[in-house]
């Protein structure tokens, strides 16, 4: 019998969860088809099949979903409403396959288990066994495929926590060592953390390679991945108000994190129209009012986005930094 | 005589400075990009030439900046290439140390700085749209018939400025255009739209910053007195239009290439003003090699390519001058 | 304590139940204008939505008239009104303000602090009274609103233009200084008389137009450029889908525990084939009133939001499938601080001939 193939959208919530639902669906036999990462005709679809005023993450993941239709049996877009006490995803994620299955006429079938662990039915296992379900009869399969993908998908994303390459404090960073020639400053590596939600983080083409352009601008570039959940946790218990958004918390504690253990730079990464980052960021703006030592700024993402705006932005918010540092050593200009 | 050549290629102008070692304007060039910023930054190299006819000049150092910096580092040879920030800051903090809050507003864009003992500590620049920038007036003043130069002095003769919405050109446009239509003074209408613009600005651009005094207000913009007297009704303070505030962007320039050179002792790459002889020939092509579809440009002088850049892999700019 | 609350139609009228017979010193925000809106706009986020930019600039104008307590009710997401009321702090503290946030929700876990804020409410005065008094207050919102609803159906009719807002406006201010139920009652009893005079019965089959979408655009007259009387002297009659005794009412009621009531559930059962999960704040709502409304026989429907409103994108883009689906006009009106009157003008003016030439079609085709 043919394999039966299920699309995965490489996008929004799926940078998390991929792997988990790589694993449940490959051990049950099933095809995984992971979509290729965002490029321009992704993009291009995903703007014209949606409504112009939704944020540009959901555009990209429209994108993303058209790509993979005629390729595959199925489209897996999970309705994730809840995944930890007090916090819900934001209500474009919970409605997202009704906006999909609304604007995208001629689509495949789409598996949309609900994931909201506050409801018997929307546990992580109750909701990884409904698909399963549809996929196979095997009941006893798929109760086995759960339990060992559940506990992989546990297992590496702690070790990816701890992995000595991943978690770099920032104060073992290197460069500390004594700097006596000017030009020594301009190349001296400076720590700046880049914050903000996975999908912006890690999708170069939306966020126009940002990654790699610090990095060869000798910069050591720190993101919330990169923060143990612990630490998150402990960080966020600072906030007036517990934030109720499962994906901007991390975000935040984060940033707050950053801001006490001796980064340089905090870059917020944020994309118009994103409900969320409109106010979070707000917080996070809140914070580093308090923390003048740390430099922070916002980059807004859209499609408009140009390439040369954000190198300016880039190049001048690490200039900031440089020259701050070279005044504080008294290596400025003599004239 | 040792010189500092600064060049600032914008969207909407091409300006040019040259300073002795007192750091003292020799020459200053104001030219209309109109979207050949190689033709205007030959045309501007050749007026510096023209005006120093018969005077030895060195050029010591080059640097280049404004949304054009890449192509005009490339074209001329510069000793460094520096974003618009950094440039309009060194040349403010040169002018008057005390200074805490920059305006710039240039012809596509516009930012803020905010300096602290003097250092940039904080800075924002327009996003996504062009409301609270030279265009929006430019595209105003061409709609009300009415040359962009006299805008500043139509506004200063205004009375009662109309209050007219819109962060975004589009809906200002209807609303300028509705109020138009019911009639209202010509001079009131452009001073609402000057305030219109300053209130986008603080609101988008200016969001969160502490704006403090000693103000200065910089970019072509400045030429606007009408835009000048806003900002002071708006934010309560004195705000300084410097004397070379068209081409400020130019002068951090050429001071930056004085401390490269000084920071790092070498001879310039400078080209020398020949390269207004020279033929450069730029073309771009779409890249098929992935889905992404870069658009890559390349420089080509007489014949020979010099540069490439707009490939996100690296297979095209590869092996071509690395632009910092 | 000198408190103020913020503004949201005619929903002073509960003012001085609550806050004045409590002892405490009101401050009257003074109606939205183009000032609360300016304030609002430069000190909140830029991509926040409307509502929240409004209500700081209620806030900023009652601090300028010395207030020292700020009213304001919170939630638990996923809409962004969770969190207004502590954005709005952040940003007034950071301007230098000294006031209380006095933050009325449901709490998750403190109780204590909707213990302290009912407290600083109750200023000294018996939980019995407090009570009654709130009740009371609760009262006239009841009867601002059904009045409020009437209206709708009376301005199409009326025999002189203009004069229904007017009555309205006159019963408002009485509400406004009621001192119990029999009152109000009587308050009821004159304004539908009043009404009743004014009212031209023999204009039937009038266009009607369900106003569903964001709850504070939707009840905001001066948020939503008084959408609901724009229509109205247009000849149309506009049935009101959001209601402020639904959105508190299960609280009022004290129902809190019970999941949901008959109509929630009727209106949530209409959603579910196009939108089959609650996304916050009004989302689902609006598509269940929408399918409801096209089953009502109502001719076309309204859904207004603010301009990055999360919950009301979702319910667009699937408005766009059911009004296909089910053949039913509907508009979408998009808010924030540019939208100009005359764009506004056109849009509605052309759905509503729109409208009526559907009429004359089904008409013609009978």
């Amino acid at each position: 019998m043919k394999k039966k193939k299920v699309g995965i959208p490489y996008a929004l919530y799926f940078y998390e969860y991929y792997p988990l639902w790589k694993e449940f669906l490959t051990r049950l036999g099933v095809e995984v088809v992971l979509s290729r990462p965002t490029n321009k005709s992704i993009l291009d679809s995903g703007i014209r099949s949606s409504l112009s005023e939704i944020c540009l993450p959901v555009k990209v993941f429209y994108g993303h979903v058209l790509s993979l239709v005629d390729q595959v049996d199925y489209i897996l877009i999970p309705r994730m409403v809840c995944i930890e006490k007090g916090a819900f995803f934001c209500p474009k994620i919970i409605g997202l396959p009704d906006m999909v299955k609304s604007s995208l006429s001629s689509i495949c079938p789409i598996i949309s288990p609900v994931v909201d662990v506050r409801k018997s039915y929307g546990t992580w296992k109750n909701s990884l066994f409904q698909v399963g379900q549809l996929l196979t009869e095997n009941t006893l399969a798929i109760s086995r495929a759960i339990s060992l993908s559940w506990e992989n998908f546990q297992k590496n994303y702690v070790a990816h926590l701890l992995d000595p390459k991943v978690l770099r404090p920032a104060s073992l960073i290197e460069g500390q060592d004594s700097i006596n020639s000017k030009r020594q400053w301009e190349e001296k590596p400076i720590n700046i953390a880049v914050v903000g939600h996975d999908y912006l983080i890690d999708d170069s083409y939306i966020n126009l390679n940002l990654i790699e352009k610090l990095k060869r601008m000798k910069v050591n570039v720190l993101t919330p991945g990169m923060v143990h959940p612990a630490m998150v946790k402990k960080q966020l218990k600072k906030l007036y108000k517990p934030i109720f958004w499962s994906l901007s918390r991390k975000a935040v504690g984060a940033a707050l994190y950053y801001f006490e253990n001796g980064v340089e730079g905090i870059i917020h990464l944020t994309s118009f129209e994103c409900g969320e980052d409109s106010m979070v960021g707000e917080s996070i703006h809140h914070q580093s009012q308090k923390c003048p030592e740390v430099s922070y700024t916002e980059f807004v993402f859209d499609e408009h986005t140009g390439e040369a705006g954000i190198n300016t932005r880039i190049e001048a918010f690490l200039d900031m930094i440089r020259r701050k540092k070279r005044i504080e050593n008294s290596l400025a200009p003599s004239w | 005589m040792r010189t500092f050549l600064g060049i600032d290629v914008g969207a909407v102008s091409t300006d040019l400075v040259l300073l002795d070692e007192n750091n003292d304007v020799l020459n200053s060039v104001y030219l209309r990009t109109q979207g050949q910023p190689i033709k205007m930054l030959k045309e501007g190299l050749s007026i510096i030439r023209k005006e120093n006819q018969g005077i030895s000049l060195e050029v010591v150092g080059v640097g280049t900046t404004g949304s054009g910096r890449v192509l005009a580092g490339v074209i001329a040879g510069a000793d460094i290439v520096k974003n618009e920030i950094t440039a309009h800051s060194v040349a403010a903090l040169y002018l008057n140390p005390e200074v805490r809050t920059i305006f710039e507003i240039g012809g596509q864009d516009s930012k803020i700085i905010i300096l602290q003992n003097g250092v940039v500590v904080d800075f924002a620049m327009n996003t996504i749209c062009a409301a609270g920038t030279g265009s929006f007036l430019d595209h105003q003043a061409y709609r009300l018939d009415i040359p962009i130069e006299e805008f500043g002095e139509y506004a200063l003769r205004s009375e009662n400025p109309v209050r007219i919405a819109g962060r975004c050109t589009v809906f200002a446009e209807s609303d300028m255009v509705h109020k138009q239509q019911m009639g209202y003074k010509e001079e009131d209408i452009i001073a609402g739209l000057c305030e219109a613009m300053v209130r986008n600005y603080l609101n988008n651009v200016g969001k969160g910053k502490k704006i403090l005094p000693t103000i200065f207000f910089q970019g072509g913009v400045a030429a606007n007195s009408g835009i000048k007297k806003s900002f002071e009704k708006e934010i309560g303070y004195q705000v300084v239009v410097p004397e070379y505030y068209q081409v400020m962007g130019a002068i951090g320039a050429a001071l930056l290439a004085r401390e490269e050179i000084e920071l790092n002792p070498r001879p310039s790459a400078f080209y020398g003003f020949e390269l207004v002889e020279r033929n450069y020939q730029t073309s771009g092509f779409e890249c098929d090699g992935c889905p992404n579809h870069c658009e890559v440009v390349e420089i080509m002088v007489d014949g020979e390519t010099i540069a490439r850049w707009g490939d996100r892999c690296g297979k095209w700019s590869l092996g071509y001058q690395a632009i910092r | 304590m000198k408190i103020a609350l913020p503004r949201l139609g005619n929903i002073e009228v509960m003012n001085e139940t609550i806050i004045t017979d409590m002892g405490h010193e009101l401050i009257e925000i003074p109606p939205n204008t183009k000032r609360t809106l300016d304030l609002g706009v430069r000190y909140a986020p830029e991509y926040c939505c409307l509502p929240l930019k409004i209500v700081l600039g209620n806030f900023l104008e009652a601090l300028e008239l010395g207030a020292e307590g700020l009213i304001m009710a919170g939630g638990w997401g996923p809409c962004r009104f969770g969190y207004y009321a502590q954005v709005q702090r952040d940003i007034l503290l950071d301007l230098g303000y000294d006031f209380k946030m006095i933050i009325i929700e449901i709490p998750r876990g403190n109780w204590n602090m909707l213990w302290e804020n009912l407290n600083i409410l109750r200023n000294g005065r018996s939980w019995s009274y407090f009570i009654n008094q709130f009740r009371l207050g609760w009262q006239k919102i009841l009867l601002m609103e059904k009045l409020e609803n009437m209206v709708l159906s009376v301005r199409p009719r009326e025999k002189v233009r203009g004069v229904s807002s007017r009555i309205l406006k006159e019963s408002m201010l009485k509400i406004k200084k009621a001192k119990n139920r029999e009152m109000l009652k009587q308050i009821e009893t004159e304004t539908i008389h009043k009404f009743d005079e004014n009212t031209d019965f023999q204009k039937q089959n009038l266009i009607r137009i369900a106003l569903v979408g964001e709850f504070y655009v939707s009840l905001e007259p001066f948020t939503n450029h008084h959408l609901e009387e724009k229509l109205g002297y247009m000849g149309i009659e506009v049935v009101r889908k959001n209601t402020i005794e639904a959105w508190i009412g299960p609280i009022m009621r004290l129902k809190i525990f019970k999941d949901s009531f008959k109509e929630e559930q009727e209106i949530e059962e209409a959603a579910y084939p196009y939108l089959a999960h609650s996304v916050g704040g009004e989302g689902q709502t609006t598509v269940g009133n929408v399918v409801l409304a096209h089953k009502e026989g109502l001719d076309g429907a309204i859904q207004v939001i603010p301009f990055t409103c999360m919950p009301e994108i979702v319910a667009e883009t699937i408005l766009k499938k059911v009004s296909e689906d089910l053949d039913f006009p509907t508009l979408t009106l998009i808010y924030d601080e540019q939208t100009g009157e005359e764009g506004l003008n056109t849009r509605v003016e052309a759905f509503v001939d729109l409208l009526k030439k559907r009429r004359k079609g089904v008409r013609m085709s009978v």
